[in-house]
């Protein structure tokens, strides 16, 4: 055990206050904002009709969880999502690897890369549920679209961005042109790899709901459209917390696979 | 019978802004166990001489004869002007990927590998990684990747510019050492005269671009470390006499 002065001890004891205040202050937000709409529900000063309050937020919850649709519903959200994102990141990968490998192939593809990663995806919906149908390829195709094209960018980009010197270095060495991409471009690319990994489950998230917007039957994004062209604002609302509540379970979870390759090297 | 020979040999690059002239009939030899420096002005065409050496450029014209070198350049170690240690991999498997890159990590090269570590102070640093160490340090242990797959013409390329001045003359001092015990051939590229003159056994200077051969020199100091050499009256007049001619 390392002994500190106390001058270190008082500074850590402080970090820690520190720390914890934060904590505290973060939870007290989230309290203070759900007591005051709850307040001001009760007091009648907003209308629960078109604003919803968290006593029937949760009321509506436990009637969906006790249905167990709320498990479907989050049960194809969730499936979508992961194979788009699981589909645009092998196949964006694959393609960056290519044009990192043909610098012909990257100057090719270069115009195309530009404009389809500037068009707005969501226009094309309506092509998309003429080609896949009005079911779960249309939403799974959605989120491979939003996520591929900036995967491959990313991914040439960080491939590219290894110094010259260092593939001189293993080039010096004898080594092939695989053996270079496996034993230094992968490795050093990796910490971008990783942060693309988390924006891309972001973005088939995004493409996921609004996949579900355009076209399904089932889901998190369907039932908050169905809730709203049947006024009902309490499943509304609910279904934003849901939302919330997936958004951050998948923040976490890439940043226990971000720790988890980290303590992996080499 | 020399080790490495350069005969008429010129460069080109071609690049969408024109072509650049980088060497211009260059023939020099080096023999076995030799220490050569190569000094010229900066962007004279040093760091080509050794890229084509190591067979990573094909010359425009003239013959490279290097008796060690086969397909791969594998007889031939090059230490480039950064370190270009990789972050991700602990010391000792940066000094292993010469080897894991020819195939060959067994238990006796792994040996090898840890002696040199451990001859030159940095076992202890072995599941270190390269942030971890100093600039002198890693430059030593980039010369002992360099050294781990037993390469018989070893290419410095301004090994220790990176360094700070102090740092600069340790390193240089104990590159030396380590490649004199382990009687490699050297050919050290630097625009540092001094640090030439205290190395090498022989001074190839160029002139500015396209390089051609100025002059070679043998310097005949007796004292076997770069740091003693500098003490020595003789090395002013080294100095002198190559500056001067530099400056021309
Ligand atoms: N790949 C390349 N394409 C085009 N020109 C190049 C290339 N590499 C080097 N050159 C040019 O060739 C000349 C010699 O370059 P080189 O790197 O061999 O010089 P150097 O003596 O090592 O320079 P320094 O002292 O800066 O390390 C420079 O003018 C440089 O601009
Ligand atoms: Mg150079």
């Amino acid at each position: 055990m390392i002994n500190h002065t106390q001058s270190h001890l008082a500074y850590l004891k402080k970090e820690k206050m520190q720390r914890w205040s934060i904590h505290g202050i973060r939870l007290g937000i989230l309290v203070g904002f759900i007591i005051l709409w709850e307040l001001l529900a009760y007091f009648n000063i907003i209308d629960v009709f078109i604003m919803s309050c968290p006593s029937r937020i949760v009321e509506t919850l436990f009637d969906l969880a006790s249905g167990g649709e709320l498990f479907f519903h989050i049960g194809v959200t969730t499936a979508e999502t992961l194979i788009g994102f699981a589909i645009a990141t092998v196949v964006g990968t694959f393609f960056g690897f290519l044009n990192w490998w043909s610098s012909k192939l990257k100057k090719i593809s270069e115009p195309y890369l530009v404009v389809l990663n500037s068009l707005p995806k969501i226009a094309l919906g309506p092509i998309l549920i003429i080609w896949f149908g009005a079911g779960y390829n249309s939403i799974i195709a959605m989120t491979v679209l939003i996520c591929v094209i900036i995967t491959i960018i990313t991914v040439q980009n960080a491939f590219l961005a290894v110094p010259q010197e260092q593939i001189s270095m293993m080039q010096g060495m004898g080594a092939s042109r695989f053996t270079i991409f496996r034993k230094l471009i992968f490795q050093a690319s990796l910490p971008t790899t990783i942060s693309m990994l988390k924006i891309n489950v972001g973005l088939s998230f995004v493409g996921s709901i609004m996949g579900e917007y355009l076209v399904s039957k089932a889901g998190i994004g369907f039932l908050i459209v169905y809730g709203s062209q049947i006024f009902d604002l309490d499943l509304v609302m609910t279904c934003t917390v849901i939302l919330l509540i997936l958004a951050g379970l998948i923040y976490y979870g890439v940043s226990l696979l971000e720790k988890f390759s980290i303590r992996y090297k080499g | 019978m020399s080790i490495l020979e350069f005969k008429n040999v010129s460069h080109i690059y071609h690049s969408q802004q024109g072509e650049v002239n980088a060497i211009d009939n260059l023939s020099f030899a080096c023999q076995e166990g030799e220490l050569i420096a190569i000094v010229g002005p900066s962007g004279c065409g040093k760091t080509t001489i050794l890229s084509l050496i190591s067979n990573l450029i094909k010359p425009t014209s003239g013959e490279i004869i290097c008796k060690e070198k086969n397909d791969k350049g594998l007889n031939i170690g090059y230490m480039l002007q950064r370190d270009c240690l990789f972050e991700w991999r602990t010391i000792f498997k940066n000094c292993l990927l010469g080897l894991e890159i020819q195939k060959n990590v067994n238990d006796d090269s792994k040996a090898y590998v840890n002696n040199l570590l451990e001859k030159y102070g940095l076992l202890e640093f072995s599941n270190k990684y390269p942030q971890e160490l100093s600039g002198g340090m890693r430059q030593r242990v980039a010369l002992i990747r360099t050294l781990a797959t037993s390469p018989k013409i070893l290419l410095l390329d301004e090994p220790t510019s990176a360094l700070d001045y102090q740092t600069r003359l340790n390193v240089s001092n104990d590159l030396h050492h380590i490649i004199t015990s382990e009687k490699k051939t050297a050919i050290l590229v630097t625009h540092d005269l001094s640090e030439a003159i205290a190395f090498a056994d022989r001074i190839v200077v160029l002139t500015t671009r396209p390089a051609r051969v100025l002059n070679i020199h043998n310097i005949d100091l007796k004292e076997s470390t770069p740091l003693e050499r500098r003490k020595n009256p003789e090395f002013s007049k080294y100095f002198d006499k190559i500056w001067g001619e530099l400056n021309t």
